[in-house]
């Protein structure tokens, strides 16, 4: 009996979860955290039989290359491990080159302007998975807010969610907290809103009560990408993407 | 010390090398130079494996080894880089007792600290 191909997912991992917590683990011995364990699976780019591409832009590698040498690391060890980020994305299933946001964040109705580039690269990218401890910047009018489980978090109890950003021309992507994604993926399952919903469909709440149905007609933001470099570009609905070439 | 060698190259990948030569801002004596000693770095059967594969056209069986290759290079490349951060042990010895989630709000933090800081 043949198995059925799992099909790829594309994951764009947050910066604040693929840079210092697991420099912080290591350093301090630990092992098995959700961020070491996010790491591993994009750094072995499958799980189980799934192959796993990460989604990374050059923003957001910059963005931690800063954070690190505002820590004190060396400049240049700084720069070659955000570099060795984007390896990991240039050599994934998809052979991924990284993308520079030009313009269209603005218009996803977000309050962070580092967010919404995280969100308006991981739709240009056709990522299925934004993996961030920083969910609430991602809940917007039109997105739809499902809670997953209660962890402690030192002496406190922490309600974690995750966060569907589903539109009408296609665009389906699960934002989620490193410790959900973990338990997802170690329990094999097909990450998807599908599956999400299906999962924890009895919390599931809209931010907005006046929001829009999910999948109905929607004003989808014009995102802009442009390459450093010039190279193919991908036309998706309204979204213009160029990938950049030799840009490290 | 250093020796001066030529070679002989088809247009192909004469061609080949100026474009990859250009695109990486290198010369053409140091793009050889670097294919010559990743080349001399193979073992033998690697080496024979990869010319018997390569004179196969469009050969899928190259492509996937290449892929694979680059993966391990990507591998390799992001443990050496996290293991030379690590060894600065830049991050105070306190975060060794915080669990998962404090671990992850303290990541965040510094980030969106640096983000403000930038504007």
């Amino acid at each position: 009996m043949s198995r059925r191909r799992r099909r790829r997912l594309f994951a764009s991992v947050s910066m604040s979860t693929c840079g210092s917590p697991i420099l912080m683990a290591i350093q301090n011995g630990r092992t098995g955290t959700s961020a070491q364990a996010v790491i591993a699976v994009t750094r072995e780019m499958k799980v189980g039989d799934q192959p796993v591409q990460l989604i990374v832009s050059l923003e957001m590698a910059d963005t931690l290359e800063r954070v690190l040498t505002r820590v004190g690391f060396s400049a240049a060890r700084s720069h070659n491990f955000a570099s060795s980020v984007i390896d990991l994305m240039k050599a994934g299933p998809e052979q991924l080159d990284p993308h520079l946001l030009i313009s269209g964040r603005d218009q996803l109705g977000m309050h962070d302007r580092e967010d919404a580039g995280v969100l308006a690269t991981a739709i240009a990218a056709k990522a299925d998975l934004i993996v961030t401890d920083n969910l609430r910047d991602f809940q917007t009018n039109d997105s739809e807010t499902i809670e997953t489980r209660t962890v402690r978090a030192g002496k406190v109890q922490r309600r974690l969610f995750s966060v569907i950003i589903e539109r009408a021309d296609g665009v389906c992507v699960v934002v989620a907290h490193p410790i959900d994604v973990v338990d997802w993926l170690r329990s094999g399952k097909e990450i998807s809103a599908a599956m999400v919903r299906g999962q924890y469909r009895k919390s599931a709440t809209r931010r907005d009560r006046g929001a829009r149905p999910i999948g109905g007609p929607c004003r989808w933001p014009d995102v802009r990408l442009k390459a450093r470099a010039t190279g193919p570009a991908i036309s998706r609905g309204r979204l213009v993407v160029s990938r950049s070439r030799g840009s490290r | 010390m250093s020796a001066t060698i030529s070679t002989n190259l088809d247009d192909t990948i004469a061609g080949r090398a100026r474009e990859i030569a250009q695109r990486e801002h290198r010369s053409m004596s140091n793009l050889v130079a670097n294919a010559v000693a990743v080349f001399t770095d193979f073992p033998k059967d690697l080496r024979d494996t990869l010319l018997e594969l390569r004179a196969i056209s469009d050969s899928a069986q190259l492509r996937a080894l290449t892929r694979e290759l680059s993966a391990l290079a990507a591998r390799a490349r992001f443990d050496m880089a996290a293991g030379e951060l690590v060894a600065e042990k830049q991050f105070s010895n306190e975060v060794g007792d915080a669990d998962d989630i404090e671990l992850l709000e303290t990541a965040a933090k510094l980030t969106q600290a640096e983000i403000r800081r930038r504007g």
